[in-house]
């Protein structure tokens, strides 16, 4: 078993051997993933980060090239990513990663993501604590979940027991010397929030048409918190942020809920909100499972937790089914 | 005083419902943060209504929005649960034309204060409008109302004393963290634009990106076009989900503008907007 | 090799035609040499070009892979891009990238008649693949094409136009709608799907088709009436595409990414997806 003073210890050391640690770092009342200055900045006490791997893997806004409309140059941009350890994230976001790993390094591989990714170790803390957003088991998933994870720490009386789940923690592990725990890890928390997912796939195959897109949408004021906060959601729009002859394009996060999402200069295919939420939700739960075999929801809550008017994606997935 | 409300406001819904005088009522239900909004259709469902100290929200923004937009242009009446600063944003609506008075029914609800957590939000702060006016119906006794003590600009002030260097440092600390989900744009009431200026691309005024600058410039733009309609409500605020203080940007100059001015937004329903009105004694000093 | 999938190659514009009053077509030349030999797509396929400082749109590419050291893309003015490109001047630097998508079937109809139903710079998308169809007519049997726009100022290609009236390898029908001929108009009069069922070419051919989404309507209700097979009917559909891969998300039909399992479908295909095109 390793105290957190072990722990913070570690890390220091990882510092010291060139790792970049992103890791859950709180600020007043907000916890979120950060590039760690100093081990002590850990926050072990959150239930869930607000932003999540996404920061790492896919940010909210990154430059793809610079261009120069005079020399016609267009330069890529790519800053050589040094390793990156992710330290604590929970399991919920390290089963994202394997989501967004299907999607974007499958059948087209995004070659940015695809490069964060080989440079990135996550390694987990397992939760001891779940608030009432948090859904994971209804995924199929778990409090102590390894998927994703390289190396995962399990809760284990006030510290944690760690253990190796790919390769790359067993490499990274010999690497730094981190050595492995015998121990048994405490129980798991019990969640409260639990569907069934059981019928929900198939509702959605038979019912793109269906009066109850409208009323499970109601509260919805078409923002995009849900989407920009999940771990899963990944669209994106490309836009070149100008000077008059030098500038940049961006790829930056975008978000079904908006109405200019797929809105064409003599067509909008997807009119009314309802239909945009319809959007989400099937790509969720339908076409990313028709696409890859896995549902794009890892239950983590954050829609849940960060929805201004309260849209509840698990009351939602069940009066649809209902 | 509020499980009577609450009682009374259900009795009032089911029949309004059931007199067919409303096709929808919009108020607060428990959700994961307290309350959220519930649209009443059906009597059945009237129960589901509360009334509480968690209603910090102003629903007012819905009435601009799907699906209430379309029943009100069908020609249905609707009605709409209001604590008496959420009025202020109705009357904006109405002063700019957004909403006919008559298709919509307003059920005022007498305040005590609403929490934001486990404070009482800073809105309710020496509040002087607990008892809603000009609503078509007020719930609640008017008796042994307390006012809350406090200045509900208190953290605008404590921003305002820093020095320059010390303010820009804050600004740059809370917006960049903004990533650009619009729900602030999405919650305020005021903020119906049917194309925002961060979606023109002919030009394009703001960068679409959330780098520090961009944030900078969105926010700032949004605080100047509402000038004069913020109704300090904070529903931006509320909205967001990066704990972001937007909303002080926008009472900043709703604040500026009420000491320069003595306007308040949305105070009086037959006041013209703001920035449309011209007296020959407005004051200049403050054109340098 | 290209290091970036969302990175453009520069393309030189070296030549600019005025088609009709709002379409201009481009002939690009990759700057790159590299590039520009490993080069090659399908009649069918997409690119996207970028005008720099002012952002990215899709075209399909409208000239054939035999035109070896050049492609052409139509531009109809229509937002903020197709306005950019339509102000550059011979010389001008864009953005490329591409070929991106799915592409007609070709070796596969062999042996068939093709029917070609394009409306205004809808034509741009058929153009290859009549050209690729004529470089190899006798492998097919006979060949249609019925070609429409608004006016006679609104069609397309008219170099083009001109030689396939002239040859009588294939069957050549062009309209413009009521009102829009002049008095040097040699074509048929009537909206394309009317002159579709007016030719009525046999019903075992494969059709393929592209134009306005209202034309594209009419011409599956008209290819129906004549008896064709809906896995015998091609067109090709347009959503907004950001990415051109499948990755951002924003043009997909069901669970069809247009840019990556299209843009080109059959109306077998079509007809199971949702509508929300």
């Amino acid at each position: 078993m390793k105290t957190i003073e072990d722990i913070l210890r570690l890390i220091e050391d990882w510092q010291g051997k060139g790792y970049t640690v992103v890791a859950p770092v709180r600020s007043e009342g907000l916890v979120s993933f950060e590039v760690l200055r100093a081990p002590s900045q850990i926050d072990f006490d959150h239930v869930l980060t607000v932003n999540t791997l996404k920061d790492v893997t896919l940010p909210r806004c990154e430059t793809l090239f610079k261009y120069d409309v005079e020399k016609a140059s267009i330069e890529p941009s790519w800053e050589a990513s040094q390793p990156i350890v992710v330290f604590g994230s929970r399991p919920c976001d390290a089963a994202a990663v394997t989501i967004l790993d299907s999607i974007l390094m499958g059948e087209v591989t995004d070659s940015r993501y695809a490069r964060r990714r080989e440079n990135m170790i996550v390694v987990t803390l397992a939760c001891s604590q779940a608030d009432e957003a948090c859904f994971c088991t209804s995924m199929g998933y778990g409090p102590h979940d390894p998927t994703g994870s390289d190396i995962i720490g399990l809760p284990s009386k006030g510290g944690y027991v760690f253990r190796v789940v790919s390769q790359k923690g067993k490499d990274f592990a010999s690497k730094v010397g981190l050595e492995l725990d015998e121990g048994r890890a405490d129980p798991e928390p019990e969640l409260k929030r639990r569907i069934t997912t059981d019928g929900i796939k198939a509702w959605l195959d038979e019912n793109f048409e269906s009066p109850k897109w409208e009323k499970v949408s109601e509260n919805c004021v078409s923002c995009g918190a849900c989407y920009y906060l999940c771990p899963t959601c990944h669209c994106f729009d490309i836009a070149d942020e100008a000077g008059a002859s030098r500038g940049v394009r961006m790829r930056i996060w975008d978000c079904c809920s908006f109405a200019g999402f797929t809105k064409m200069a003599a067509h909008q295919p997807r009119v009314g909100k309802h239909r945009r939420y319809r959007q989400r939700i099937m790509h969720k739960f339908k076409y990313t499972v028709d696409n890859i075999g896995k549902t794009a929801c890892v239950g983590d809550g954050r829609c849940i937790r960060y929805c201004p008017y309260g849209v509840d994606i698990t009351e939602v997935l069940e009066a649809l089914r209902e | 005083m509020r499980s009577e409300q609450e009682a009374q406001l259900r009795r009032r819904v089911s029949q309004l419902l059931e007199d067919g005088t409303l096709k929808v009522v919009l108020g607060y239900a428990s959700g994961f943060k307290g309350t959220r909004p519930l649209f009443v259709q059906d009597t059945r469902h009237v129960d589901r209504l509360v009334w509480n100290e968690a209603c910090e929200a102003n629903l007012t923004g819905y009435l601009l929005r799907e699906p209430l937009k379309e029943m009100l242009d069908a020609g249905n009446r609707i009605g709409l649960v209001v604590k008496g600063c959420d009025m202020r944003a109705v009357n904006v609506l109405i002063q700019e034309g957004q909403v006919d008075r008559s298709k919509i029914y307003l059920i005022g609800m007498v305040c005590e204060g609403v929490r934001d957590g486990s404070d009482f939000s800073l809105k309710c702060r020496n509040c002087r409008v607990q008892i809603p006016e000009g609503c078509d119906e007020t719930i609640g006794t008017h008796t042994e109302l307390e006012r809350l003590e406090g200045n509900p600009l208190e953290d605008i002030l404590k921003v305002k004393a820093m020095d320059l260097a010390e303010r820009w440092a804050y600004w740059k600390q809370e917006l960049s963290r903004c990533i650009k989900c619009y729900a602030c744009r999405q919650a305020c009431p005021m903020c119906y634009c049917q194309e925002c200026i961060t979606e023109k691309s002919r030009p394009q005024w703001i960068e679409k990106a959330p780098t520090l600058s961009g944030n900078i410039a969105y926010h700032f733009i949004r605080a100047i076009h509402l000038a004069g309609r913020c109704v300090s409500c904070g529903e931006c605020s509320r909205a967001c989900p990066m704990d972001i203080p937007v909303d002080m940007l926008t009472r900043f100059v709703a604040a500026t503008i009420e000491e320069e001015f003595g306007y308040i937004a949305g105070e009086d329903v037959n006041a013209k907007p703001f920035l449309g009105t011209y007296r020959q004694d407005d004051p200049e000093d403050f054109i340098r | 090799m290209r290091i970036e999938t969302l990175v453009p190659t520069v393309a030189r514009v070296e030549e600019i035609r005025q088609e009709t009053p709002d379409i201009r077509s481009l002939r690009l030349v990759f700057e790159d040499e590299d590039f520009k030999s490993d080069f090659a797509f399908k009649p069918g396929q997409f690119c996207l070009i970028s005008v720099l400082g002012v952002g990215e749109a899709v075209f399909c590419i409208a000239s054939p892979p035999q035109w070896e050291d050049f492609i052409e893309v139509s531009v109809k003015e229509v937002g903020k891009v197709t306005s950019a490109i339509h102000d550059l001047e011979i010389g001008a630097k864009v953005g490329f990238r591409g070929p991106y998508g799915n592409w007609f079937p070709f070796e596969e109809n062999f042996g068939r008649s093709i029917v070609f139903v394009g409306g205004g710079i809808g034509l741009a998308p058929l153009r290859p693949l009549i050209w690729q169809t004529l470089s190899k007519r006798d492998r097919f049997r006979d060949v249609y094409l019925i070609y429409g726009a608004r006016s006679v100022a609104d069609l397309v290609y008219k170099d083009d136009l001109k030689e396939w009236s002239s040859r009588d390898d294939i069957r050549f029908t062009k309209t413009v709608d009521p009102g829009g001929e002049d008095e040097t108009w040699d074509g048929e009069v009537g909206l394309v799907p009317q002159i579709l069922e007016k030719v009525s070419p046999p019903s075992d051919s494969v059709l393929i088709t592209c134009g306005p989404p209202i034309m594209i309507k009419f011409v599956l209700l008209s290819a129906n009436k004549l008896g064709f097979r809906p896995g015998d009917v091609i067109t090709t559909l347009e959503m907004k595409m950001k990415c051109g891969v499948g990755t951002c998300g924003r043009c997909n039909i069901g669970n069809k990414y247009v840019c990556r399992h299209g843009p080109v479908f059959t109306l077998e295909e079509m007809e199971k997806l949702p509508n929300e095109f």
